[in-house]
């Protein structure tokens, strides 16, 4: 799978000594709060991250940090060397698709497996210059636990990630994706352990405003929803291979 | 009928935002137009080689330079009103911390089928009349015509933007800066250019300071006067005192003569 790359914004100072000449650089980085409308935000984003790199799906990967009130994420901005990318426009999408589709493939996979339904819009890649390549989703705040605001609605987002029910009904690369390539993703994220699933939900203590019982009961609910998953891709085969 | 424009801004260092502007974007009800450094409307084509050389940047951007400059493309291609589409997307930008904004917008009254001249106008007089926009323009043509007469960096006997440090003599130390500098082995060229559409007291500097140059290199016998060459494009006119001046030190080469590759080519054979 294609590494993201990611915007060095400074190189600062760089050694003289060590092999690898080691350097101190800023990146670019987008901060993600928890607030009114997203208040799991920070959860959200740091499991969807590290879940993504359990599958190697062609998330942007991003960092805990610290700034204002808390704990906050901090993901890192996808582009190419010194400038960053355009988001992709939705005209573009098919012609996205034809040239990764091993990575549209991995995001519908994903996406669905997490139950984001927030993808549109939020994509980087390259597409004018054919010897690079970058491509990368990014913004995962109102996945897994969603944005529910009360104990209720939660617990019914909840249900319906466990229930595997379809969750994300409109996505930029529904009909755009070969099947093939989406059986193969499926199939990686089913085959995922159990254990890392739950490793990378519960933490072992409660996180801002998630506790750990719903910690606990997001990993139980993605566990049953990765076995879901090839059920959930074949009952709606239509919308989402077209 | 009434035509709106936005102005597409780049921000060479978001830590200190101070956008300069690169392109056009302008549409009646019917039509949208984009204008940008170096892209070839009739042709379709983009070299962002002006738009790096304006800004400094390192080769290894272009990609995302073009991958910026056939997003805005696609944008005005999309379907439907110019401001009930495309112009979200425009506003988006700042709120991204994008290098690129375009929130500045103007309108104008023109007539049926004058907006390619209304976005030509506004593309004339806020992009390509900033001086750095125009040196940059004029050192990359500078630079095909050069490719164009069979040099290039690529073989390491051109230099770009040399500086040779002769012996010290009696009369001080000697500098001399080339916009490029041919070296291979007896056969040696200094090249520089001039803006002669810059301001009259600037064009009085680049002037005094590549006669200085050429002076030193000739009287330090580094270089003949068949060695020297001045690149130029428009505005030499203005100025013919300098056109003598030059004569009589160096080769003029206009930039806008479309054989100025085989001048500069048949010129260097002599050399």
């Amino acid at each position: 799978m294609l590494p993201v790359t990611y915007v060095t914004r400074r190189l600062l100072r760089q050694s003289k000594k060590g092999a690898s000449k080691p350097a101190l650089a800023t990146l670019n980085a987008i901060l993600t709060f928890d607030c009114d409308e997203s208040p799991f935000g920070v959860y959200n984003e740091l499991v969807a991250s590290r879940l993504g790199q359990m599958v190697s799906a062609p998330v942007a990967t991003g960092v805990l940090t610290v700034s204002g009130d808390g704990q906050t994420f901090a993901g890192i901005e996808a582009g190419s060397r010194e400038l960053v990318l355009p988001d992709v426009l939705d005209l573009r999408l098919g012609d996205i698709a034809l040239k990764y589709p091993s990575e549209a493939a991995a995001l519908v996979a994903f996406d669905l497996w997490i139950g984001n339904d927030d993808r549109h819009g939020n994509l980087k890649a390259s597409l004018h210059t054919q010897h690079i390549r970058v491509f990368a989703g990014f913004d995962h705040a109102i996945s897994l636990l969603g944005h529910e605001d009360c104990a209720e609605k939660l617990a019914s987002r909840l249900e319906m990630l466990k229930s595997g029910k379809l969750l994300v009904k409109f996505h930029p690369f529904y009909g755009h994706v070969e099947p093939h390539e989406l059986s193969k993703w499926v199939s990686r994220i089913t085959g995922i352990s159990d254990e890392l699933v739950r490793e990378a939900c519960v933490f072992g203590k409660p996180f801002r405003s998630v506790s750990l019982a719903m910690q606990s009961e997001l990993a139980e609910a993605l566990v049953g929803r990765k076995r879901l998953l090839p059920g959930i891709v074949a009952a709606h085969a239509q919308l989402i291979v077209g | 009928m009434l035509a709106g424009y936005r102005l597409i801004q780049f921000i060479p260092n978001q830590q200190f935002p101070a956008p300069v502007t690169v392109g056009v974007v302008a549409w009646t009800n019917e039509e949208t137009r984009l204008r940008f450094i170096g892209l070839d409307v009739i042709a379709g084509r983009v070299d962002v080689e002006v738009f790096r050389r304006a800004f400094g940047l390192p080769v290894t951007v272009e990609p995302t330079v073009l991958e910026w400059v056939r997003w805005f493309q696609d944008l005005i291609s999309s379907r439907g009103r110019f401001v009930e589409n495309a112009a979200s997307a425009l506003d988006r930008l700042e709120s991204r911390s994008f290098p690129f904004i375009a929130d500045q917008e103007g309108e104008g009254e023109i007539g049926p089928k004058e907006l390619d001249a209304f976005a030509d106008d506004v593309f004339q007089r806020a992009v390509l009349a900033l001086p750095s926009i125009r040196w940059a323009s004029l050192e990359t043509e500078a630079f095909k015509c050069l490719v164009g007469a069979g040099l290039s960096t690529a073989n390491a006997n051109l230099t770009d933007d040399a500086e040779i440090v002769l012996p010290e003599t009696s009369a001080g130390p000697g500098l001399l800066s080339f916009s490029w500098f041919l070296d291979q082995g007896r056969r040696r060229a200094g090249f520089r250019v001039i803006d002669f559409e810059a301001e009259e007291t600037y064009v009085g500097q680049q002037v005094a300071n590549v006669l200085t140059t050429f002076e030193v290199a000739r009287s330090r016998e580094f270089l003949r006067r068949d060695q020297c060459f001045v690149l130029h494009g428009h505005g030499l006119e203005d100025y013919p005192n300098y056109a003598e001046l030059f004569g009589d030190i160096a080769t003029l080469i206009d930039l806008t003569d479309c054989i100025a590759a085989d001048k500069l080519r048949t010129a260097l054979s002599n050399t």
